[in-house]
């Protein structure tokens, strides 16, 4: 469903990822890990082009983005499409503080695919209720904790239906008691068979959901493998972070 | 000293015509800065570099001329330069539009810069094109930045539009002038006139932190919480019940 192919990218002369692949398939749940700066978030953003890689291909349901690599034969994809196929939770929520958690959720059904305003709030309701949210559809941002924000950014991208889901450190900026309810929230769209492609440091969660576990050091993919990489893996630089976030 | 306020009361009418035409020059000319301000500052952050340098070049322009040597530029100097003859009224407009465009573009752009950029990330990764994005993410949290500023350049170009009198505007100095002129009761009537400033000044200011409060939300909506209307409030019932109880 997805497949990354040497993608390269730099910010000014500092070269961040060196030709990195992955591929994801339909349903499956992907957890990249590994020290900050190693290029995770940046992959990530790749997926859904909030950065433009500088070579390499980004195939997306049998479209592509992207550079592009030579000889490809995919017909060439729009990125506002993209991107209404993929959905993303930031770190920092990103939610809209001037909007309503309803209007967060709805916004985009109005603006993006122009759905009805009654119609709208209907989807974003219930999608507010999936993550336990209805009784916060009038809240604004700021009256809601990390927890509940988070939860809301889950909703917001869900509710567009996309075809995979991206997370980067969607809990790294939560106090601790409100992780597991964003992981309990994560779980149950993971077992509703959602795609997903997730960053965390969260080795529980890529122990119990991660079909593919991807360790990533200074802009490369050092290895990947199922859930038995945790115990069997015998490259050093793995099991050292793996030490050192347990 | 003796003083003689009917000279106030007795012309009354002159007040009132000097005020509605101070309104009229400053309200019109803060129109089109209000919207200018916002096209030049768009020019000023445009990707197309050679905008970007046309707008920096105005913006730094109009704001190092003094006030008053822009409307008598623009009264005598311009309207000679191109062979019309402006009336002092569109001269004193266009150069109080001129020069607070120039200072509100300033604004509009550091509020729009202000937005964080995850906002904008968040948008796109939803499918939002760049206007889209700018009209219904960006926009809105910039005017919440940007009101209380362009209120101060509001009352600042009230202040400003004094100086049109200078070039025969019949506005409030330039009538309390030629009322002094002809009573020679000059306390009287600049005190009335200052006090006229005072409450137009006021007036504006009351207006914009009204307009602060009701676009603030949540915790820093400082006691102005944003009101739920009552038929808000059933529709989000509405939609909870369904919500919840469906399926
Ligand atoms: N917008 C940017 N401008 C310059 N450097 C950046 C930018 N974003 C990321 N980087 C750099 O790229 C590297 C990888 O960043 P990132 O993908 O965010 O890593 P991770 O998510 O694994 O912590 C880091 O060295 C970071 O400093
Ligand atoms: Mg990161």
């Amino acid at each position: 469903m997805i497949r990354l192919r040497s993608i390269v990218k730099s910010y000014g002369d500092h070269e961040v990822l060196h030709g990195v692949d992955l591929t994801v398939h339909r349903g499956e749940h992907v957890v990249i890990f590994g020290p900050s700066g190693s290029g995770k978030s940046t992959l990530l953003r790749s997926i859904n082009l909030l950065e433009q890689p500088d070579s390499g291909s980004v195939e997306v349901l049998g479209a592509e983005y992207g550079p592009g690599i030579p000889g490809a034969t995919l017909p060439r994809g729009n990125r506002l499409q993209l991107r209404q196929k993929v959905g993303m939770v930031f770190q920092q929520f990103n939610l809209f503080p001037h909007l309503t958690a309803l209007d967060n959720v709805s916004i985009a059904l109005r603006r993006v695919k122009h759905i009805s305003r009654d119609e709208a709030e209907v989807r974003a309701a219930r999608a507010l209720r999936r993550v336990g949210l209805i009784d916060k559809l009038g809240s604004y941002p700021s009256q809601l904790s990390g927890g509940q924000q988070q939860r809301v950014a889950i909703a917001r991208a869900l509710v567009m239906e996309p075809d995979v889901m991206l997370f980067d450190e969607p809990t790294s900026a939560l106090d601790p008691e409100m992780v597991g309810e964003v992981l309990g929230v994560m779980r149950a769209v993971a077992e509703d068979g959602m795609t997903m492609v997730v960053v965390t440091h969260e080795m529980g969660f890529a122990r119990e959901m991660g079909d593919q576990n991807v360790f990533m050091d200074a802009g490369q993919i050092v290895e990947k493998g199922d859930r038995s990489l945790f115990t069997t893996t015998t490259e050093p630089r793995t099991r050292k972070f793996l030490e050192a976030v347990l | 000293m003796n003083m003689n306020w009917s000279v106030v009361f007795d012309n009354l009418d002159l007040f009132a015509q000097g005020l509605l035409m101070t309104l009229q020059l400053s309200g019109i000319a803060a129109l089109i800065a209000l919207i200018g301000g916002l096209l030049v500052a768009l020019l000023r952050l445009s990707h197309i570099a050679i905008l970007r340098w046309i707008a920096a070049a105005f913006i730094n322009v109009l704001r190092s001329v003094p006030p008053f040597a822009l409307i008598i530029y623009v009264y005598y100097g311009i309207s000679l330069a191109i062979g019309v003859n402006f009336t002092p009224f569109f001269a004193g407009v266009l150069a109080l539009a001129l020069q607070y465009t120039a200072w509100m573009a300033e604004v509009y752009r550091a509020g729009i810069q202000a937005v964080p950029p995850g906002q904008i990330e968040a948008a796109h990764s939803l499918g939002f094109n760049s206007v889209r994005t700018f009209i219904s993410i960006t926009l809105p949290q910039a005017l919440r930045i940007v009101i209380p500023p362009l209120g101060n350049n509001i009352v600042g170009l009230i202040k400003d539009s004094s100086l049109v009198s200078y070039i025969g505007v019949m506005e409030l100095i330039r009538s309390a002038q030629l009322l002094t002129s002809q009573t020679f009761r000059p306390f009287e009537i600049y005190t009335a006139t200052v006090i006229l400033y005072l409450v137009v000044t006021l007036v504006i200011s009351q207006v914009f932190s009204y307009l602060e409060r009701r676009h603030a939300t949540g915790r820093d909506a400082l006691g102005g919480r944003r009101h739920t209307s009552r038929r808000r409030r059933a529709r989000l019932d509405r939609l909870t019940e369904l919500a919840v109880t469906e399926r």
